[in-house]
């Protein structure tokens, strides 16, 4: 009797402190489309809800504003980078994972070590490569430079080496090509983690800004991120528009988010911790 | 089509024939490998050996044509950021920012992951609830908060007015020194809770529940529970956090940039030095605003022996558990 | 599959490479692009003076493309370092001689005639000046002038259409104006470098020494003039403090009727008029040297690398002509660069902007160095520094005019 009453108890105080814990977190999003929807007179009510929601922000910052130009740019650069850098970090962690070869182990080494050296040390040899191909304001230079995703790779290795080894040479003994094993062996079998790493990496080029920022000058190139940076210090005060501007920046990867969680989630936490 | 020969087909030795299946594996590999290792080398690993050489030089003084022009200054860049109080200054911020991250950090993820780790209906919802944002981008959580932390019309800034605190009305909480830092690490902090509760979560789960029945028996409280069997045994996720929270915090960048470019300015024995002026955003501004590219560059080397030391702090503590 | 992949890559590559290929042109007819900075009511204005343009050079297409105001100068840099630069661009005043000494603009001199110059605001000409060649044309300048709140003039017994005409008279006028009780203060003042120009200027104090190698702001008439600056806020009290961290800037204080006087530009005029305030513009008070203020502004350059040099001077030349800018001032209520469109600037029509021209004949530029920005950042803490009173004027002056020989000694 007494468990089950704490029992109730327990539960309710729980799931209070969730909810609390999810309007805290979730606050600002919640904050952002809200102050998205209002009239831009009203930006700054402390209502919660807009009494008159409108859309013209979100008509006025893809069109007048150029974010439709925007977001196709984002979906172009993210999609294309993405399906090769998935692609790359398959054929290169399939390899890892089940051949033999010169100098694999160093060569692991140092993807490795790749992975100590901090972000912005990439910034300006970067820019160097870029400007000395003349690659400046091109979708080449938006995209290429990161489709080597070494996360990914240890992810492809970490996957395939699970798939059994006995598959592969069944395969060999039948008289396949190295080609032909890898696509109707590995890849088939390893649909899960080819998806989980197409949203990670489809994630981080979506999210990508301060790379865009560098190399792209011309508006008409202009990635969702770029132009909301680009936005906010030409128009701070533009409150409204500028909520309307990041909630058409999320949309995408929060929908990615709603229908392939479980992919997020593994995906990202996978590499953490050895277990 | 075959590769090889059939089972009984060669006169050969074994070990020629072994051979040539290496070669062959050598070939394949390397084919397979050659996308992925090109991009790498040229845009991974060839940029850290350039950066050494740009930083060993300056931009040239009269001209644009940057990477024409670098005129050779060997270590000048270092002894300048030796002597830079900026530099030293990015530095402590540095650190400052990741003194408030871990803990708040780690705080954080635990009380969320203790929160899921209950067998509720609805968890998977609110599991999801506490991931999103760190999926979601850090630029636009920047712009965000920004504006809740605006002075006079910051919903967070009326409420604390509500509550009778008008401290923060003035200049809201980004502008003012004090607040400005904690500010950033707050919104950074609910940003990304989620992916160290995962990772909590999943430690706390493989905890064996006979322990906490045997403890139970002997007479422990929820807390005692809590400190002796929980907390020691997530111990590996919590060097982890410190790990990340350290190089989350020599990686900052956006979350400044998008909320206060450095920083309200803070009089330091008279030079005007921003409150959130991370060595990150200093490389980002010595690079495109001063456009000085040498400098930039031996300030990133910095960062980057920063990062080293961090790591082999891991690897001492941690030994070879982890990467 | 690595052959379909190769394939792919390859027309990725070879389409892209022959996306970014564009055509040249001769000189009377091709594409020449803009990179401007106006703000939304500035950008219609200038794009039916870019529509005029083409209209009257069949052939010749100018593609404008906008850059925010904030941030326009690392785009610049970028696109010089990658030579991907347009043909001309719209920079701040202070941009110019950064660009000009780095061999990034062309030399304007033979492409724009000895009697068009002599028709543009001598003072706004100067800024385009490196060198002693011409290396642009203004768009657009203004200077600060002393606004002051006629009803609070009147309330404290002075003369609405009056303004102080000298800094000891707008001390005595503070000290009737201020009431501290009440968080009202006869002036609130910004503080920066450029903002203090007009304290320096009528004190006949000079920023640069003529060769620009060694600053000149620790001179005894800097130091008086800055000392003044400091009195009003420590030793006379009529000034609210607009300059403290967390203290209430000078727009919205006189917005709100806390500051009866600030120094401002011509571009605040406009939005002035819609709060309903009754206020009035008038010269800077005058110092030992006379009645002076600074300049500020933008300017049009054309870089080196240019394929229509001719044509863009032109452009330049159609922008500054004295149409154009008589239709900038009427319309945006902005300083026209050309004399000749001043006259169009009387003072029974435009009160406020009349004044301002006239302000503008004994402006003083700053001096065409490359690190003024630098300068500027040099100088605003040890300025702060002696406002709240840590350091002594003289100090905090020396202190900065060391570290800025410094840096110009190129340390």
């Amino acid at each position: 009797m007494t468990v089950q009453r704490t029992s109730i108890w327990k539960t309710i105080a729980l799931y209070v402190g969730l909810t609390a814990a999810a309007v805290v977190v979730l606050f600002p999003f919640f904050w952002m489309v809200v102050t998205a929807f209002k009239e831009p007179g009203q930006a700054f009510s402390t209502t919660l809800f807009p009494s008159g929601p409108t859309l013209s922000n979100f008509k006025r910052v893809l069109g007048d504003f150029g974010f439709g130009r925007y977001f196709v740019n984002s979906v172009i650069v993210a999609t294309t980078a993405a399906a090769f850098a998935t692609l790359f970090a398959s054929l290169a962690g399939y390899v890892f994972a089940k051949k033999r070869f010169f100098m694999r182990d160093r060569l692991f080494g140092l993807l490795l070590l790749s992975l100590m050296i901090p972000g912005m040390m990439y910034v300006v040899p970067q820019f160097a490569i870029i400007a000395k191909l003349g690659w400046m304001n091109t979708y080449k230079a938006m995209i290429i430079p990161h489709l080597a995703n070494v996360f990914g790779l240890f992810l492809m290795r970490q996957y395939m080496l699970t798939i059994p080894s006995e598959l592969i040479e069944a395969a060999e003994m039948d008289g396949a090509s190295e080609r032909q094993v890898f696509t109707t062996i590995m890849v088939p079998l390893s649909i899960p983690i080819i998806a989980t790493l197409f949203l990670l990496t489809f994630q981080f080029h979506w999210n990508n800004f301060l790379w865009q920022l560098i190399v792209t000058n011309v508006e008409r190139l202009y990635t969702v991120p770029v132009g909301l940076a680009m936005f906010k210090s030409a128009h701070e005060e533009l409150y409204t528009l500028k909520m309307a501007g990041s909630c058409i920046s999320i949309l995408p990867i929060a929908v990615l988010f709603f229908f392939a969680q479980r992919y997020f989630i593994e995906g990202m936490t996978s590499g953490a911790v050895k277990e | 089509m075959s590769e090889h020969g059939t089972g009984g087909g060669e006169a050969r030795t074994g070990r020629t024939r072994s051979l040539t299946k290496h070669a062959r594996d050598n070939l394949t590999a390397y084919t397979f490998l050659a996308p992925f290792l090109i991009i790498f080398l040229v845009f991974l690993v060839y940029p850290v050996v350039y950066s050494l050489y740009l930083a060993m030089h300056q931009v040239p003084a009269d001209s644009f044509d940057v990477f024409g022009g670098l005129q050779f200054v060997g270590f000048r860049n270092f002894i300048k950021l030796f002597t830079d109080v900026k530099f030293w200054w990015s530095v402590a911020m540095t650190l400052y920012y990741a003194a408030l991250i871990i803990p708040s950090g780690i705080a954080a993820s635990l009380i969320l992951a203790l929160l899921l780790n209950n067998r509720l209906k609805a968890v998977a919802v609110y599991r999801s609830a506490f991931f999103l944002p760190y999926v979601l981008d850090m630029l636009v959580v920047g712009i965000v908060w920004t504006l809740i932390y605006s002075p006079h019309v910051g919903i967070l800034v009326r409420f604390f007015e509500g509550i009778g605190i008008t401290a923060f009305t003035e200049k809201g909480f980004l502008g003012m020194p004090g607040s400005a830092m904690p500010s950033v690490v707050f919104a950074n902090v609910l940003k990304g809770a989620g992916f160290g509760m995962i990772l909590y979560l999943s430690a706390i789960q493989n905890i064996s529940p006979a322990l906490y029945e045997a403890a139970e028996i002997d007479g422990a409280t929820s807390w005692q529970r809590f400190t002796r069997i929980t907390l020691p045994l997530v111990k590996p996720i919590t060097f982890f956090m410190v790990i990340i929270g350290t190089i989350s915090a020599l990686n900052a960048f956006v979350e400044v940039y998008a909320m206060t470019s450095g920083g309200p300015n803070v009089d330091v024995g008279g030079r005007a030095l921003g409150a959130t002026w991370v060595t990150g955003y200093y490389v980002f501004d010595a690079f495109y605003n001063q456009w000085r590219l040498g400098y930039a560059s031996a300030m990133s080397y910095v960062l980057l022996a920063l990062t080293v030391i961090v790591s082999l702090v891991n690897r001492k503590y941690l030994g070879s558990d982890n990467t | 599959m690595k052959r379909t992949t190769a394939i792919a890559c390859t027309l990725l590559v070879a389409g892209l490479l022959l996306w970014g290929c564009g055509g040249g042109g001769g000189d009377t007819s091709g594409t020449i692009t803009i990179w401007q900075t106006y703000n939304d009511e500035e950008h219609p204005v200038f794009k039916e003076m870019v529509r005029q343009f083409e209209e009257s050079h069949p052939g010749v297409t100018i593609e404008v493309v906008r850059l925010p105001f904030a941030g326009a100068e690392p785009k610049i840099q970028t696109a010089l370092t990658t030579r991907t630069e347009p043909d001309i661009a719209r920079v701040d005043v202070s941009f110019l001689p950064k660009l000009a000494s780095k061999n990034a603009l062309l030399a304007l001199d033979e492409y724009i005639p000895a009697a068009y110059r002599a028709d543009i605001f001598p003072v706004a000409l100067q800024s385009c000046m490196y060198d002693g060649r011409l290396y642009g044309l203004p768009d657009q300048t203004n200077g600060l002038c002393l606004f002051y709140n006629r009803e609070m003039f009147r309330e404290a017994g002075l003369d609405p259409d009056t303004p102080p005409a000298t800094w000891d008279e707008l001390v005595s006028y503070g000290r009737r104006l201020t009431d501290r009780e009440e968080g009202i203060f006869g002036i609130g003042l910004t503080n920066s470098l450029w903002w203090s120009l007009p304290f320096f200027y009528t004190h006949g104090a000079d920023l640069l020494s003529d060769d620009l190698m060694h600053c000149t702001l620790n001179s005894p008439e800097a130091i008086a003039a800055f000392q003044l600056k400091v009195d009003m806020f420590e030793k006379y009290g009529i000034e609210g403090g607009a300059w403290r961290a967390g203290g209430i800037t000078g727009d919205v204080g006189f917005q709100n009727g806390r500051y009866a006087m600030i120094l401002n530009g011509p571009w605040a005029v406009e939005s002035l008029k819609r709060t309903g305030i009754d206020f009035g513009v008038g010269l800077i008070p005058a110092g030992p040297a006379g009645s002076h203020t600074n300049v500020g502004g933008n300017d049009l350059v054309v870089f080196r690398s240019s394929q229509h040099p001719e044509l863009a001077a032109e452009f330049l030349m159609f922008i500054a002509n004295e149409e154009n800018q008589r239709n900038w001032a009427l319309t945006l209520g902005q300083i026209p660069v050309n004399t000749k469109a001043m006259d169009a600037i009387t003072s029974e029509e435009h009160p406020y902007l009349s004044t301002f021209v006239e302000q503008m004949q004994t402006a003083i530029p700053r001096p065409p160095t490359p690190f003024y920005p630098e300068i500027e950042n040099l100088f605003i803490p040890e300025m702060q520094a002696a406002l709240d009173g840590s350091k002594s004027v003289e100090d905090a002056m020396n202190t900065a005019v060391r570290e800025v020989d410094k840096l110009l000694a190129g340390e």
